[in-house]
């Protein structure tokens, strides 16, 4: 009866506090009700703030001056923190080294976030970022364990879920010049996807019918591993994590070496967000530690993959072995276009070129091979070259730049070593295949014609802006079909052609995951995305590039690694890129509006802003339903027997 | 915490009277014009009518009245905003969604004031209107808008030369009419898949309830859909409804109400243009064994569901038990002024329909059922019901076999599961049904063996905007709700390629 007259009291005389049944019950005592009560009329109940650590910077340089706040720790159990180890690395804006750099430190005051200054670093450097160690690994997904098992995520309802996603995607949008994200607008086409994942009742056949109800229900794995890739990094984010989540997962999440600065802003807005402490954990490092860790630790349930066969190989054979956890990979690829004579010419030169160049050919699904039908093969490479000729290559933040630097040196080498070896095989160097002569790391648009199906360059891919062309003999539709499809990788594929019987035939029997007809690069709808052979397993959301294991290190400008990682054997290809559905074109349109001012995702994207070969643009991008189904909940069976 | 915004009452009182919504005060109602073209028109006729507040008789304003000519005028403008070129056909599935999810957002904003309107136009307590009518409506539209953009058709192999896709295309111009006992919710549940697979719709309120559905337009007009997209035409059955039910450029109708005036809607339908058509109907529903679950689900919105639990079947050795408790529960019931959050009972919605009420009460008492509590007005020259509880209900009587639509609850007694089985089924209807048992086993038999469109194991009423809703036999035609309900509102083409032999 006191405790009725208690809370009956503090009701008439405190009317605008609000106690829930557990703050009264568990203060079992006067003394702990009264400090209860007075910290809520405080209003000190509210979890603890996040604090921020920032980095600020101002971007300048033709884009209006605007402040960027970016955290550097890593996000582990809803806090900001150092690594275990209170190890850092720079990370760094390759753009073209001689340039004075873009970046200087400057000061905001504001609240509750304490500013770092930084210091003059060497040119490039943009900050100093936590280099996350085996041991930060165990302790976020300890915490991403423990969301899941006994979270509040765990036990809320997928509308609840939605709509903190949804919320998520608002607050994306909100800080869209910061993020420089288009993705965020899309993700919240997620927010009703957790109310989506339909299991099935199933009528089972038994000697006596109707007697046995089988359903099955659709239920989220449980700690997630997600490793982002280095060339669209916040597009992939968004959409693997989004999905990932809205199964009602939790995830840990490696962004690529190189990039960890969008995912860090991506961890903070997601605590404003009120996603729950745990669910998602960001950590920063290398492949070679934080990835190996992700692939090895027992309690991840699944862990996804975008990067290079070997790698992903090696991944999987990790994952077999810690504990059989799921996996999906998104890998290499020799993508194979085929154009036939009675094509659009106009439009088979533009796309052909820009399924190469793309985003200097740093893109997963660029084409690898062209088969060019004889009779207008000719007339198509006089055509590419002339428009090679028309490129402006140069800085990637200026708009009108239509073909940027690559992403680091070793990767330029490699590529300049790749057309020595064409020219040695006896292909023809039709234009470029050497470095441009200024400084960065600039690699010119380069074509080959003759080449032959034994060549290295016709089977290798070189993830870099080198068009590699064959002949084929008129009307040879037979012919050409198993040349292309004489790889083990079987991504992507391509065909012009206005006949669309012949479209029919070719993208039936193109052993490839994607077919695109008379377009290319096309991947931004919520169409499923992945690969046959050995480009990866697991429709979409598969991909997350961890260039892990060896490989991460060898990304960053660090010349002194790079060699010692690439002993590994490497394939010519670096990370594998463009996870799936979202679209390059809308990464584009994205990047091109808002990413210059962030300047952190510069330093990896601005080289996206290649308009001239840009499709048609929808912009938008989905995550298709087959994924959640397919790749992160899993089927539970259950049976019950009646009578 | 029970979700909120399931057709659950009671849910209110679990929220501290402190927090609880309170009614807006409105002084003029703002939209009472036709909707057509985002525009507000008078009517072609210069006809207008009354709405009347159920709990005092009062008029609440004057409506445009529309008749044929008016929905003419809706239906050229539906058809003009559906034209292969025009701004909605050519909008990208996305960005379709994200227009349902403003409107979500917009009808949240106003949810106070829609509550109020909806309290005053329909007679039905403040609160429910707020938690069950407003808050189903916006998960409704959260709901759909999601689907727009995943809505797959799929490829099909057939024979070596031939490729074979199908795709979900639009139906065309949507007409929905809207019964008056949950005005908002049910227009939600046409207009929110209608829109999400790409439709143009005609919508006509009930005449008795057009308040809401008149602000939805200007919300509509808010969020940004292209004129003429969402066209809503307050009007009668008989004049407007009929119009859309025989329109020869409406290509699809949907309709909730009566069965009596679904016949007549599904004739009309197939004497025109064979638009397509689907009808959310009456029931009687049988609801088996169980406490005190039932009387929320007899009494609800004051017993004007089509899902009301209108037969209660109680086994025979907790028959005496099940009445006299259901006197208790009966004698909670606050029956009152509907925007005072006190209430729980409000009015019937109009005099038509008092009448019928009362008529089959007489009509119980009369065939020989045992009237245990109730059984007439409160008050005189009022439309307020007494909850009503019969039991020793024979199978032959009339308040046994009719829909009442008011608060009245029949008890029948069962001996085995067979005979309830058989009893249960022994009607033209099939809307929803409900098994209390703790028995899994009976759960699961009864629940396979009961001929309605729904089956609710241990609850009532708990409808989810994630699963169909729809009636067997005589209750309706088609589904609404959850993903089903898309292919009520799309058509689907098989696109076939041939292939030359190469």
């Amino acid at each position: 009866m006191d405790v009725v007259r208690l809370v009956e009291e503090v009701k008439q005389k405190c009317a605008g506090v609000q106690l829930q049944n557990e703050d009264v019950y568990m203060a079992t005592t006067f003394h702990d009700f009264i400090q209860m009560f007075v910290r809520k009329l405080r209003g000190e109940d509210q979890e603890e703030e996040l604090v921020v650590d920032y980095v600020s910077l101002t971007a300048t340089r033709e884009v209006n001056n605007m402040m960027v706040n970016m955290p550097y720790q890593c996000f582990i159990d809803g806090k900001f923190e150092d690594a275990e180890n209170g190890k850092s690395y720079d990370t760094i804006n390759p753009t073209d080294g001689s340039v004075s750099p873009s970046i200087y430190p400057s000061v905001r005051p504001s609240i509750r976030s304490s500013i770092r200054f930084i210091q003059p670093f060497p040119l490039q450097v943009i900050c100093k970022v936590s280099y996350a160690s085996v041991a930060d690994v165990d302790r976020a997904v300890a915490a991403a364990k423990e969301a899941f098992d006994s979270g509040p995520w765990g036990r809320m309802n997928p509308r609840d879920r939605g709509s903190l996603l949804y919320k998520l995607a608002d607050l994306m949008e909100e800080h869209q010049e910061e993020l420089a994200t288009i993705e965020s607008i899309d993700s919240g086409a997620v927010y009703t996807l957790a109310l989506k994942t339909h299991g099935k009742t199933i009528p089972i056949n038994q000697a006596r019918p109707n007697r046995n109800l089988t359903f099955t229900k659709k239920e989220p794995l449980g700690v997630c591993a997600i490793v982002i890739p280095w060339n669209y990094p916040l597009m992939m984010l968004a959409w693997k994590s989004a999905a990932c989540l809205a199964a009602g997962n939790t995830l840990v999440l490696k962004p690529a070496q190189v990039t960890p600065l969008t995912a860090l802003k991506f961890a903070e807005l997601s605590v404003k967000a009120g996603i729950p402490k745990g669910v998602i954990n960001i950590l920063p490092g290398s492949g070679g530690m934080v990835g190996q860790r992700l692939a090895d630790h027992p309690d991840i349930r699944k862990l996804g993959f975008t990067g290079s066969t070997p790698i992903g190989k090696q991944i999987m054979k990790s994952c077999a072995l810690s504990n059989l956890k799921k996996v999906s990979l998104e890998l290499g690829g020799k993508s194979p276009l085929i154009i036939f004579s009675d094509c659009d010419m106009d439009k088979a030169v533009r796309m052909g070129m820009s399924s190469v160049f793309f985003n200097k050919g740093e893109n997963c699904i660029a084409a690898g091979r062209l088969f060019v039908e004889e009779s207008i093969h000719d007339e198509y490479i006089s055509r590419v070259v002339e428009e090679i000729k028309k490129m402006k290559i140069g800085d990637p933040l200026d708009r009108s730049t239509d073909h940027g630097p690559q992403n680091h040196k070793a990767h330029l080498d490699k590529l300049l070593e790749y057309c020595e070896t064409g020219v040695k095989e006896g292909a023809t160097l039709l234009y470029g295949g050497k470095q441009v002569d200024r400084p960065g790391f600039f690699m010119e648009p380069t074509v080959f014609t003759d080449v032959e199906d034994h060549m290295f360059i016709a089977k290798e891919e070189s993830f870099g802006p080198v068009m590699v062309v064959s002949k084929f003999k008129d009307g040879d539709v037979d012919g050409v079909l198993q040349r292309a499809n004489d790889t083990e990788y079987g991504l992507a594929s391509g065909v012009f052609t206005r006949d669309i019987s012949k479209a029919m035939y070719v993208s039936e029997r193109l052993e490839a995951g994607t077919v695109f007809v008379n377009t290319y690069n096309k991947t931004d709808v919520a169409s499923p995305f992945g690969g046959f052979k050995q480009s990866g397993f697991g429709k979409d959301l598969a991909c997350h590039s961890i260039e892990e294991d060896a490989g991460n290190d060898r990304l960053v400008d660090h010349p002194e690694e790079l060699a010692a990682d690439i002993e590994g054997p490497q394939p010519p290809q670096e990370n594998a890129a463009m996870g799936s559905e979202p679209s390059p074109n809308s990464d584009i349109l994205g990047l091109r509006g808002t990413l210059q001012p962030t300047l952190l995702l510069a330093s990896l994207l601005q080289d996206l802003d290649a308009g001239l070969f840009v499709p048609s643009v929808s912009g938008q991008l989905e995550v298709p339903l087959c994924d959640l189904s397919d790749v992160f909940l899993r089927l539970r069976l259950r049976r019950l027997l009646l009578f | 915490m029970a979700q909120r915004g399931t057709t659950r009452n009671g849910v209110a009182d679990k929220i501290p009277a402190s927090d609880l919504p309170q009614p807006v005060k409105i002084q003029r109602v703002r939209y009472t014009k036709i909707f057509i073209n985002n525009e507000w028109h008078t009517s072609v006729s210069g006809r207008m009518f009354p709405t009347l507040n159920p709990a005092t008789g009062d008029t609440i304003c004057e409506v445009q009245e529309a008749d044929k000519e008016d929905v003419d005028k809706a239906v050229a403008a539906a058809k003009a905003a559906i034209q292969l070129d025009s701004a909605w056909r050519k909008m990208e599935p996305p960005r379709r969604g994200r227009l349902l999810h403003k409107l979500a957002d917009l009808v949240e904003r106003d949810q106070k004031l829609l509550a109020t309107l909806e309290s005053l136009d329909t007679g039905k307590p403040f609160l429910q209107a707020f938690f069950t009518d407003l808050e189903g409506s916006i998960k409704t539209l959260h709901y759909y808008a999601g689907w727009a953009d995943k809505i797959h058709g799929k490829s099909v192999p057939v024979d070596e030369t031939f490729v074979c896709l199908t795709r979900h295309e639009p139906i065309g111009i949507c007409g929905a009419i809207i019964p008056w006992n949950f005005p908002l919710l049910m227009l939600m549940w046409k207009l929110a898949p209608a829109l999400s697979c790409g439709n143009t719709v005609v919508i006509k309120p009930a005449e008795q309830t057009p308040l809401t559905a008149l602000h939805i337009g200007s919300l509509i007009k808010e969020a940004g859909f292209p004129a003429g997209v969402v066209n809503i035409v307050p009007g009668f059955g008989s004049t407007a409804g009929a119009a859309i039910a025989s329109h020869e450029g409406i290509d699809k109708v949907a309709f909730t109400g009566s069965t009596e005036v679904g016949q007549l809607i599904k004739e009309a339908a197939a004497k025109s243009n064979l638009k397509r058509v689907t009808l959310e109907l009456g029931g009687k529903n049988p609801c088996i064994l169980a406490v005190e679950e039932i009387q929320k689900g007899a009494f609800y919105n004051q017993g004007q569901c089509c899902t009301a639990a209108s037969r209660v079947f109680v086994q025979d050795r907790i028959y005496e038990e099940f009445v006299r408790r259901s006197i208790e529960n009966a004698k909670k019931i606050v029956i009152g002024d509907p925007l005072d959050p006190q209430t729980t009972h409000g009015p019937q919605i109009d005099q038509q329909q008092f009448e019928k009420i009362i008529d089959l009460i007489e009509s119980g008492k009369k065939e020989g059922a045992k009237l245990e509590y109730g059984g007439g007005a409160v008050g005189e020259k009022s439309l307020f019901i007494q909850p009503t509880i019969f039991s020793e209900v024979k199978d032959s009587m009339r308040i046994a076999k009719e829909e009442i639509f008011g608060p009245v609850l029949c008890i029948f007694s069962f001996k085995s599961k067979q005979e309830v089985i058989e009893r249960a089924n022994n009607s033209q209807y099939g809307l929803v049904s409900a098994v209390f048992t703790t028995s899994m086993d009976r759960a699961l038999s009864v629940s396979g063996a009961l001929e309605t469109g729904t089956v609710w194991i241990n609850c009532y009423n708990a409808m989810h905007v994630q699963t169909p809703f729809g009636g067997y036999k005589m209750s309706g035609n088609g589904r609404e709700l959850g993903e089903y309900a898309l292919a009520e509102y799309s058509e689907v083409k098989t696109v076939t390629f041939k292939m030359n032999d190469s």
